[in-house]
């Protein structure tokens, strides 16, 4: 007797035991696939702005681009004029008013100012657009004088810390210094690209960064990431911020940072043995020729600065501006991988994979020990591989989704050991369980994924409508998984994904209407046809940006006329055959008053999509100074 | 992953099935690869020791020992790739163990049938004998279902919310 019950409560222990770890196998799959989601969606939208396919550096070829609207913008932007902003007068004629409550900055900066700066932020205040203009003035005439890659020493700065992407999350930044310390003499800061873009907070933490780096250009540093860029700034939110925040200065603000971008380092070396880049390397990564490459000629991401390098042939002493461009890109986006040898990072869209033989290599040939790099967003806010040799860090945490990921930064002194500190940034005081967690990144992730099917609704339409020749509205899952493959261009588990996104019929075939059923427009306007509303979806953010870019006296509204003309520019940039008169029913209907001026931000109210399961943005959508009008 | 462990065993008992492929509809077999690819981690086509190391951690398992890894591993043909991994996992990657089930399990330890559990005595029940759990196995587990003030684990509750709380995912 003793012996069964023995015996039975083994077999009942080990189907607990085995239970409940396919329970965590399960979750951990779940957790994986929503990484999967983010990154994916976040690097297709990468994609679309390298135009620079590299191949294994023999050859170059251009790929063609799907989203022009940030040529449209930048042409929009580009007849403000760049030899007014070397000349000092242009943020003196800028007058502050006596209204102004924000941090008034003196120059040279002393802790004083940084310590108004840092409390403004604090307190959500604005530093006026003259401060941020002769901020990045200030800022452009230092980094002229730097070369490509800084040499740092331990001898000197004794502990040196190293964070990672900052994104825009000032929180993160402010919870760096208060666990750290501020720079100074005794805390000297390398910050590795990527500090806008994607946070609401771009703005405020660039400006503190580059304070910093003006107080104490020995103990600050910085490197450039590929978010440093005009064309990334544009499609990630930096240059939509800059044009909230600064109605009247916001486009010589974007100049200006568009020159301080390309002006910063792209390498940070510290006694010799350490390597500091915000992506990574490759087969070709050479760093001698990379210290003498004229680095602000050189931009990883615009074609015409490409031909018109070509053109003056003037990149550096090196003939070929090719090079020059080639080994500034990998820097910028290449990620590192398991398997040995160089290939071209398809994911991005640029750079390259690079695998631990490239990095034992390059550590060798130029007596390295260790690479660090970002770029990547790590759970735990950091990550090694390469048998040690590589770090990446990253230090904005919540990067998907609250609770997503920890941030970090590392620490290095004299023994070059590095030591890490992990942190998250919560506005929760009560802590999430893993499940918890993994349910709400899902559930952001599933919702994002949606958006993308709905934008894309008349392309899938039209695919599953090709398979499905008896008009019975439903096609095979494998059918269903293969137009999505192909028309969204994100390598996900579908199959895996597919109770989330669609229903199936009793026979298990998908009823593919049911991928579009959760989403409804904001305000849905009954004459726009279906390809023009998706179109709208999806360049909302770029569409937002050129609104404002027109409406120059900023009243939130634009003539009917200036519309129409912007339309014509869309349709033509975009490839969408818009008529004239759809363009002029859209505008008559969207002329809510009718007094013949549109405002756009009801115009753009339209296309928010709205989760019908979500009954906050429900109540949020009801009625509409439309009705009030009509 | 445990399982793995209970189903190598189960599948050398009754031989190799060189056709596992006709075993799955085409669909089943897509959703298992695409399961397969998840735990690739490196994305190589083989799952790894190191695929398996990572999937262990991230399970709570930290500092499997070399040799448990390699056990598992010579039990399977070749290296795993999909075909193996089809073989070992295919049939047990979906279902579960109904809720009755795994209340029956637990109460063969509360023969009074409380409804409860002592934290101590479940430790004791899941780390000492059969596959057992890591210490950080079931920190992770406390933490998700904290015992209460007096050190009693509700089992039913934690049975019910991983039962119900899957279902409710799935949908």
């Amino acid at each position: 007797a003793a012996c069964s019950g023995a015996s039975k409560a083994l077999k009942s222990a080990v189907l607990i035991q085995r239970w409940y770890r396919r329970y965590m196998a399960r979750l951990e799959m779940r957790r994986r696939y929503t990484w999967n989601i983010f990154q994916s969606i976040e690097y297709a939208g990468e994609q679309d702005q390298l135009q620079v396919t590299l191949s294994t550096g023999i050859s170059i070829s251009i790929k063609s681009q799907n989203n022009v609207l940030p040529d449209l913008i930048s042409q929009l932007l580009d007849p403000v004029v760049d030899p007014w902003l070397d000349r000092e007068t242009c943020y003196n004629l800028i007058q502050i008013p006596e209204s102004y409550a924000g941090p008034r900055l003196s120059f040279p900066l002393s802790v004083s100012d940084t310590n108004a700066l840092l409390n403004a932020f604090k307190e959500q205040q604005t530093l006026h657009a003259r401060y941020v203009l002769q901020l990045l003035y200030e800022t452009k005439k230092l980094l002229k004088q730097m070369p490509n890659v800084i040499h740092l020493s331990t001898s000197y700065a004794k502990e040196i810390t190293i964070c990672g992407d900052l994104h825009g999350r000032l929180d993160d930044l402010l919870l760096i210094f208060y666990k750290n310390g501020l720079p100074s003499a005794e805390t000297s800061y390398v910050f590795n690209g990527d500090f806008v873009d994607r946070g609401k907070k771009s703005i405020e933490v660039v400006v503190l960064l580059f304070a910093y780096l003006l107080l104490y250009p020995d103990y600050m540093h910085l490197n450039r990431g590929n978010h440093e860029d005009h064309i990334m700034n544009l499609r990630y939110g930096f240059t939509k911020e800059v044009m909230q925040k600064y109605k009247t200065h916001g486009r010589e603000i974007l100049q200006l940072f568009q020159d301080v971008f390309s002006l910063l380092p792209v390498a940070t070396v510290i006694d010799g043995k350490i390597l500091i880049v915000h992506g990574g390397i490759s087969d070709q990564t050479d760093l001698d020729f990379l210290s003498t490459i004229e680095r602000h000629k050189v931009s990883g991401n615009r074609q015409p600065t490409l031909a018109s390098s070509w053109k003056k042939g003037d990149a550096g002493p090196h003939l070929n501006p090719l090079s020059s461009l080639l080994q500034i890109v990998d820097i910028l986006w290449s990620d590192p991988k398991t398997q040995e040898g160089c290939s071209p990072n398809t994911f991005r869209g640029g750079g390259c994979y690079f695998g631990p033989d490239v990095t034992q290599r390059l550590l060798l040939q130029h007596g390295l020990q260790l690479l660090i790099r970002s770029h990547e967003c790590k759970q735990e806010g950091y990550e090694l591989c390469h048998g040690g040799q590589v770090i990446t860090i990253f230090s904005a945490s919540n990067y998907y989704e609250e609770g997503s990921n920890r941030g970090a930064y590392i620490k290095v002194g004299r023994e070059l050991v590095p030591r890490f500190y992990q942190y998250q940034v919560s506005r929760t005081t009560r802590k999430l369980t893993l499940t918890q967690r993994v349910r709400a990144a899902e559930g952001s992730a599933l919702r994002a994924l949606k958006e993308k099917l709905f934008t894309h609704r008349s392309e899938l339409m039209s695919g599953f409508e090709q398979y499905d020749h008896n008009n019975t509205g439903s096609v095979s899952v494998s059918e269903w998984a293969l137009v999505l493959e192909t028309v969204l261009r994100l390598d996900l588990p579908w199959r895996t994904l597919r109770p989330h996104l669609a229903r199936l019929a009793p026979d298990g075939s998908v009823e593919y209407h049911s991928c579009f059923e959760d989403m409804v427009p904001g305000n849905p306007l009954t004459q726009v046809t279906p390809n023009l509303a998706e179109t709208l979806f999806r360049y909302r953010t770029d569409i937002e940006i050129i609104f404002n870019i027109i409406d120059k006296d900023h009243s939130g509204l634009i003539s009917i006329e200036e519309f129409r003309h912007t339309w014509r520019l869309f349709s033509a940039h975009l490839g969408v055959d818009i008529d004239d008169r759809a363009i002029d029913d859209l505008a008559r209907s969207i002329d809510f008053n009718k007094d013949g001026s549109i405002d756009f931000t009801e115009f753009l109210e339209a296309f928010r999509v709205v989760h019908k399961l979500d009954s906050k943005d429900q109540h949020l959508n009801g009625k509409t100074d439309r009705e009030k009008y009509s | 992953m445990h399982f793995l462990n209970h189903l190598t065993k189960k599948r050398t008992a009754e031989g190799a099935n060189s056709n596992v492929f006709s075993m799955f509809e085409q669909a089943q077999i897509q959703e298992f690869k695409e399961a397969f690819t998840i735990m690739d981690q490196n994305r190589d086509g083989f799952i790894d020791k190191n695929d398996l190391r990572d999937t262990f951690a991230a399970l709570g398992r930290l500092n499997v020992k070399q040799e448990e890894i390699d056990d598992m591993l010579k039990e399977a043909p070749g290296p795993v790739n999909f075909t193996v991994f089809l073989t070992m996992f295919g049939e047990k990657l979906k279902g579960a163990d109904p809720e009755e089930t795994i209340l029956n399990a637990f109460k063969v330890f509360d023969p009074e049938g409380k409804g409860v559990l002592r934290k101590d005595y479940v430790t004791q029940m899941l780390t000492t004998q059969a596959d057992r759990f890591s210490p950080e196995e079931m920190e992770q587990m406390f933490a998700a279902f904290p015992p209460d003030v007096a050190g009693n684990l509700d089992y039913k509750n934690l049975v019910h919310i991983i039962t119900h709380g899957e279902e409710k995912d799935q949908e």
